[in-house]
């Protein structure tokens, strides 16, 4: 069911901490223990190293493409404590345009909120805060922070689709009006949680705490809108395990639902689900990569396993 | 980063990874005697809370003890909170339940171990077989204790000699049975096997004796360990091997002082934690043996004092904690974290001791360096992310490759995608609804497919009435099963079947016999007529037609109860009078057939679909699909079907009629509110798009693919075709619909395409600014809601252009084969004979309406258009009134009706093919001889076909103001009067008007404006050129078509209705029909097909298609 079709080697010196498609597939960034990020152009069979973007003094840990309308611009977050936004010129010269340096430990995950909810960057850190940077009208960049977000530091942010679920594939019952803005983060007190910003009081609030794991929860990944009013969250944890849960009323925040997908023999380390939130993709410590689908049933079926790099 | 500080001399040790929150267990040194000489001691449990401000650990449990600690360590123990041995200055080992001191319970201590002879120095918790516990005292004593048993005591083997203390204990991480001890004064370590009771190496170091203050296994690694030198004269950490044991693998060289304790983190072997006597801590990596005297990770100075324990947390790895001398317990971090030092920090013992020293001097600010090298435990050595059209990246630490794979889960929709999408581009969706509707075994379903199918023919609106079990054959042939039987009866009584009020009069017969002689067949009108002006009713009658009142002789013929002769003559006294009759006849007629007839005269289309009952459905469809006017037809179609589809009984029947009116958005609903259940599988979206496509891509609808249900569907089909990694497929699908809803997911597509030829739609949202500075550090004013430049700008229809949404133009729905017709091409005289006796038109006239762009808002609603051509001349005797008909007709005068006049109300005979649909049936009261009687009636070899259906042409004809040569063309018809309505039949010529209105001038189609002529000619020479070279009748066929084709769109670039993107296509198309080069004008086509609107280009693509198919063909064969 997965087949490979291309291989990138990425020259980078150290162990690859991430790896991510821009939103056209046409670029591949990924980061590296050796401090760098590196930018490939992907085409087809093809692929050519663009740029090589050094400036972080540690490990880069992840990094996260920004949408078009702001041309070619990523973020890259690492253990040097600081969050790196960058961009690439008309020339094609890749620069440093931001720093986002307020986390007095190691930023382990950032991702950037879907465009409609605006733009939002959420830095989870291993001091145990998430900082919420956000580009305002005037040019500016300010943030808001969650003290004490996961106390033994977060390994996880996730953002929320910026529609109810339900409604961002039907135009009819798209209500552009309605944006929810809302990500999940899960760390080291083994929690998954769920925060809401309140306009009134301009602050991002905890709307839920999914308690089950019972290690570090890894990763955690928010469903795109599949069309069902259900709202879902995959996450992994150290001890192996794949939880979804799930939200009938989000505004409600009862995420009463939670299934044990799989129990894996080693740890889990990253999730990502396919822009249509079918399938869930499942990146072990074994080095092997898992696909699972929902069956009609309810139940989940590993619908293809493969080593990494191991072509088939 | 120091984050927790309280004032204790304790040992200490943290609560197990199982236990949540995090503790440390606490227990008064015994190696130190504070200012107070006080020798109490206590064991507490402090609670480590991060979250929380401040350096307080606030105590959780207290116990106090009989013997000061030397050691303690909280073992996880196959029990909740684990268990914690104290290791006592008197030689007694204590078990307590924590959970017991948390709950300050007394009876927390469990038990006591056997007594060691001297202070125990040294225990550690076996870390695969929990329960067991070693611990180590003075004169080389080593017990082995099962704390589920704790009565056993055992021992690793004989004791060492000579006795020493047994400082250091640890068993192997990997492997179970083996135990190191540490012995300081003979200078050596020893590894126990306890299978073998004994010893089984000694690791001492030749060179240098060196007293080991603690011992450590690697995490990792079974055979490496560890010790540290206590000597201050050689300050060294020694690693060993011990397959090579007789010197250590590498020494650690760095302290200045003795080391007094380590820690080794359990979640990254490589990280070890030593402090020394000088007060500095190192933290190494033993790992690295390429740096000699060791890797330092990090060195600095010790959060207090002459620490003389510590621990690296095992559930959260960024913590340490250490115990020193100098009075303080300190929980730190080495991985970062800005250290905010309490303003005065709390006093956490509270003393009424009035010896109690004062308070201790404030702690100094305390720089904790960030350790470089980043913990394994956040290192992710794997992952996996998916991106856009179904591709999935990996990587793992195996490599520095990254796996670029294509994800396909979708077998089946893929195949049955590509079928639809091959049918789509070769135009054979017939064939395919053929195929769907043999292959499926649900009956609905073979049904739907039917009428799917249907619509691909050139005469869909009978194909439906055959389906509907209405068919002209079949009617022909229960017509003659009648006529056997009955028919003989009729003729010879001369007698109409269904005026029962002319049994009455035979005399009124015979007079009319005479009167309408002159009507009659050659055969008959021999005989002399002979006008009767007695008194009598026939004599009044005939006075009153000789003077021209018809308005009396209706009147008496009515109260005669002669309703055949009244209607007839209403005829010629004018349309007013004509509907009077008419009216008059319905009152009087009581059959059912005649109910329908009245419904269908009235022409009262949408009270039929309003109060038709549901189960007559199909009739009330026949009666839409017969009469119905293209305009009204799919709206009174939609209406039945509205009814229908309001009914669960007949959601079938409702989607039926919403292929019949091409409402795709409708039948959507429709269907989908049937399969509400299923319809979210894959394969039903493809089932239902298969459906959706075909019935857009039929030649009987114009509606754009609009319609909430519809986009939302297409956009879900063509979501799930690009996650399977078939984005142009997706690209051609998404491209059906107009609305700018999906605008960003076709740019998205055409984006990941990448292909440089295709034209590139508008970017759907508009270029941001990045922020480029920080507005302020601290949290700021709510810019939450300020940031819209997105959202309102994404949606904005940018992409959609007005003219994507023009109907497609007539063309589509000419019938095939029809010679191109223009307006101005068209007059009356071309294609009627004034006073032949029958009319025929030439065959099949596909009339092409000039294109007519959309207004501006998306109504595909076309303004209306006058009719651009004449009507065809009345043959219909006018009355006296009627103002003048086309020149080429002269009208007889009033009264002076030729026979061959009379022909002019026989319905147009169809062409090849055709079925005899329209003699005119159930005709009013026919007098024989009447001077209006078809003569075909006189003929045996006529039936009369007893049923409404299709014969009602005559009956009709009445205030007919405009005329329609194509039915099907919506744009032909004009605003007409309310209340007129014409019979639809698609062979029958639309009988004369009875008024002609003042003929309306042809409007004059604008021209082709002059850059696209170049395009035109290129296109119609290479349609000539073929038209010449080839004698394949097949060709020339398609090849008609093909004009058909450009002259469809001639009339959309009359109207600019083309967008740049395909105009430039179709230039390229023309610039290699220049050159013959056909392969590269069928990539433009193809091209075409892909990326514009179906409503577009949808009626003249498909010509094009043939004319480089055919212009390939031929140039491979004849070279031309």
């Amino acid at each position: 069911m997965a087949t490979v079709v291309g291989k990138v080697e990425t020259q980078h010196e150290n162990m690859i901490h991430d790896a991510q498609m821009d939103i056209y597939g046409h670029r591949l960034a990924t980061c590296s223990s050796d401090r760098s990020v590196r930018i490939f152009e992907v085409d087809k069979n093809q692929h050519r190293l663009i740029a090589t973007l050094i400036g972080h003094d540690g490990p880069v840990w992840q990094i996260s493409w920004m949408h078009p309308m702001y041309g070619n611009a990523l973020a890259s977050c690492s253990y040097d404590k600081r969050v790196i936004l960058w961009k690439e010129s008309d020339r094609g010269q890749w620069t440093k345009f931001y720093t986002h340096e307020v986390h007095a430990s190691s930023v382990n995950s950032i991702q950037w909120a879907p465009p409609d909810t605006g733009l939002y960057l959420a830095c989870g850190s291993s001091d145990g805060t998430i900082s919420i940077l956000q580009g305002s009208g005037d040019d500016k960049f300010s943030f808001l922070m969650i003290q004490n977000a996961h106390t033994t530091g977060v390994n996880a942010v996730s953002w929320a689709p910026s529609h109810p679920s339900g409604t961002t594939l039907d135009p009819s019952t798209k209500d552009y009006d309605v944006i929810s803005k809302r990500f999940a983060s899960g760390g080291g007190d083994n929690l998954v949680k769920v925060w809401k910003f309140s306009d009134e009081k301009n602050v991002w609030e905890m709307e839920a705490e999914l308690k089950g794991h019972n290690n570090w929860v890894r990763d955690v990944a928010w469903a795109p809108d599949t069309g069902f009013t259900t709202s879902t969250i995959a996450s992994c944890c150290q001890d192996g395990k794949v939880f979804i849960w799930q939200c009938k009323d989000l505004d409600k925040a009862n995420w009463d639902i939670k299934r044990t997908m799989h129990t894996f023999d080693d740890v889990v380390w990253h999730l990502s689900w396919s822009v249509m939130g079918d399938i869930l993709a499942v990146s072990g410590g074994d080095n092997k990569i898992t696909l699972w689908k929902e069956s009609h049933k309810g139940a989940w079926i590993c619908i293809s396993k493969q080593d990494t790099n191991k072509t088939n | 980063m120091r984050i927790k500080e309280v004032l204790r001399t304790s040992n200490l040790s943290w609560s197990p990874g199982q236990v949540h929150p995090l503790y440390i267990a606490a227990g008064t040194s015994a190696k130190q005697l504070d200012a107070s000489f006080s020798t109490s001691s206590t064991l507490e449990i402090f609670e480590v809370d991060t979250s929380t401000k401040g350096w307080d650990m606030p105590v959780r449990g207290s116990l106090t003890v009989s013997s000061r600690f030397n050691v303690i360590n909280w073992g996880s123990v196959e029990r909740e909170m684990g268990l914690i041995a104290g290791g006592g200055d008197n030689g007694v080992i204590s078990l307590w339940d924590p959970a017991k001191i948390l709950s300050g319970g007394e009876d927390a201590l469990e038990c006591e171990l056997p007594k060691h002879c001297g202070p125990v120095r040294s225990m550690d918790f076996n870390p695969a077989k929990k329960c067991l516990l070693a611990s180590g005292a003075s004169a080389s004593e080593i017990h082995i204790v099962d704390i589920n048993n704790p009565s056993v005591l055992m021992t690793p083997g004989p004791k060492a000699q000579p006795e020493d203390d047994v400082v250091a204990l640890a068993w192997n991480k990997q492997v179970e049975h083996i135990l190191a001890s540490a012995h300081p004064n003979s200078a050596r370590s020893i590894v126990w096997d306890l299978r073998k009771n004994e010893p089984i190496i000694q690791v001492t170091d030749a060179s240098n004796r060196v007293r080991c203050s603690c011992i450590a296994w690697h995490p990792d690694v079974a055979t490496q360990l560890l010790t540290c030198s206590d000597e201050d004269r050689y300050p060294v950490i020694q690693m060993w091997d011990l397959r090579f044991a007789t010197a250590p693998t590498m020494v650690l060289e760095g302290h200045g002082r003795g080391i007094q304790t380590l820690a080794w983190c359990g979640s990254d072997g490589g990280m070890l934690l030593t402090s020394s006597r000088d007060d500095h801590m190192i933290c190494w990596n033993p790992n690295n043996t390429a740096v000699p005297g060791g890797e330092k990770l990090v060195e600095f100075t010790a959060p207090s004092q002459w620490t003389f324990d510590m621990g690296w947390c095992t559930r959260n790895p960024y913590l340490v904690a250490s115990s020193a001398f100098s009075g303080k317990l300190s929980v730190f971090s080495l991985f970062g974290g800005n250290e905010e030092i309490p303003e005065q920090p709390e006093r956490t013992r509270i003393s009424s001791d009035p010896f109690a020293p004062g308070p201790p001097p404030p702690s100094a600010p305390m720089n904790i360096p960030t350790m470089n090298q980043a913990p394994k435990w956040l290192m992710k050595p794997c992952g996996v992310s998916f991106g856009f059209g179904g591709k999935l990246i990996s990587f793992d630490s195996t490599s520095n490759e990254i796996t670029v794979m294509q994800v396909t889960t979708e077998t089946e929709l893929l195949e049955r995608s590509e079928k639809l999408e091959q049918a789509l581009q070769e135009n054979t969706l017939l064939q395919f609804c053929s195929d769907k509707a043999d292959a499926t075994d649900d009956t609905d379903d073979k049904q739907i497919w039917s009428f799917l199918k249907s619509t691909f023919d050139g005469k869909p609106r009978q194909k439906y009435l055959e389906l509907l079990g209405y068919k002209a054959e079949d009617l022909k042939d229960m017509v003659q099963n009648l006529s056997e039987t009955v028919g003989e009866l009729t003729l010879d009584n001369d007698t109409a079947i269904i005026n029962k009020s002319d049994a009455d009069s035979s005399s009124s017969e015979k007079d009319s016999d005479k009167e309408s002689s002159e009507t009659e067949d050659e055969g008959k009108a021999t005989k002399p007529l002979v006008i009767d002006t007695s008194t009598g009713v026939d004599g009044l009658i005939c006075r009153a037609m000789l003077l021209g009142q018809f308005e009396v002789v209706v009147d008496l013929c009515l109260k005669a109860g002669r309703m055949a002769d009244a209607l007839a003559v209403a005829m010629a006294g004018g349309r007013e009078l004509f509907q009077k009759t008419q009216q008059e006849y319905f009152r009087q007629a009581t059959s059912p057939s005649a109910a329908l007839l009245s419904c269908i005269i009235s022409q009262r289309w949408s009270n039929l679909v309003e109060s038709v009952d549901l189960s007559n459905w199909k009739e009330a469809l026949a009666i839409l699909l017969s009469y119905a006017k293209p305009t009204e037809f799919n709206a009174l179609c939609d209406t039945l079907a509205g009814r229908l589809s309001g009914d669960p009984n007949y959601s079938l029947e409702a989607t039926l009629c919403y292929i019949c009116s091409g409402n795709v958005a409708e039948l959507l609903e429709c269907w989908q509110d049937a399969n509400s259940e299923d319809s979210s599988s894959p394969l039903q979206l493809q089932e239902l798009i298969e459906k959706v496509m075909c019935l857009q891509s039929t030649n009987s609808t114009n509606r754009p693919l609009d319609g909430d249900k519809v986009v939302a569907n297409l956009l879900k089909y063509s979501q799930l075709l690009a996650e399977q990694g078939k984005l142009s497929n997706a690209l051609t699908y998404i491209s059906a619909t107009p609305t700018d809803a999906a605008a960003e997911f076709k740019y998205k597509l055409h984006m990941a395409i990448n292909d440089p030829s295709l034209p590139r739609p508008p970017v759907p949202y508009v270029r941001a600014r990045l922020p480029s500075a920080a507005s302020s550090v601290t949290p700021s004013s709510p810019a939450a809601s300020t940031y819209t430049g997105y959202t309102n700008s994404t949606y904005n229809p940018t992409a959609y252009t007005p003219s994507s949404y023009a109907p497609s133009s007539a063309p589509s729905y000419a019938p095939s084969s029809a010679p191109s017709y223009t307006p101005s091409s068209y007059a009356p005289t071309a294609s009627i004979v004034s006073g032949t006796s029958s009319y025929t038109p030439p065959a099949k006239i596909a009339y092409q309406p000039p294109a007519y762009k959309a207004p501006e808002p998306p109504a595909p609603t076309p303004a209306p258009q006058q009719p651009t051509f004449q009507p065809p001349p009345v043959n219909y005797p006018p009355a006296p009134s009627h103002s003048q008909p086309p020149a080429t007709y002269t009208p007889p005068a009033p009264g002076s009706f030729s026979g061959s006049s009379v022909s002019n109300f026989t319905p147009y005979m169809p062409g090849p093919g055709a079925e005899p649909s329209t003699p005119p049936a159930k005709p009013v009261a026919r007098p024989k001889g009447a001077w209006n009687d078809p003569p075909m009636l006189k003929k045996k070899t006529v039936t009369i076909p007893p049923v409404a259906a299709q014969k009602i042409t005559t009956p009709v004809v009445g205030p007919v103001k405009t005329v329609d040569l194509d039915p099907y063309s919506p744009a032909n018809y004009p605003a007409q009067e309310p209340g007129f309505q014409q019979p639809y039949n698609p062979n029958s010529y639309p009988a004369a008007p009875a008024e002609p209105a003042p003929v309306p001038a042809p409007v004059e189609k604008p021209p082709v404006p002059d850059h696209y002529l170049p395009m035109l000619s290129a296109l119609e020479s290479a349609t000539n050129d073929c038209k010449n070279v080839s004698q394949n009748p097949t060709h020339r066929r398609k090849l008609e078509e093909v004009t058909v084709k450009l002259e469809a769109l001639k009339d959309k670039l009359r109207y600019d209705a083309v967008s740049g993107t395909v105009v430039e296509s179709l230039n390229q198309i023309a610039g290699a029909l220049h050159v013959k080069d056909y392969n590269t004008a069928l990539y433009y086509h193809s091209h075409i097909a892909q990326t514009a609107n179906f409503s577009e280009v949808g009626s003249f693509l498909p010509g094009i298609k043939v004319l480089l198919q055919i212009g390939a063909q031929l140039h491979a064969v004849h070279h031309y």
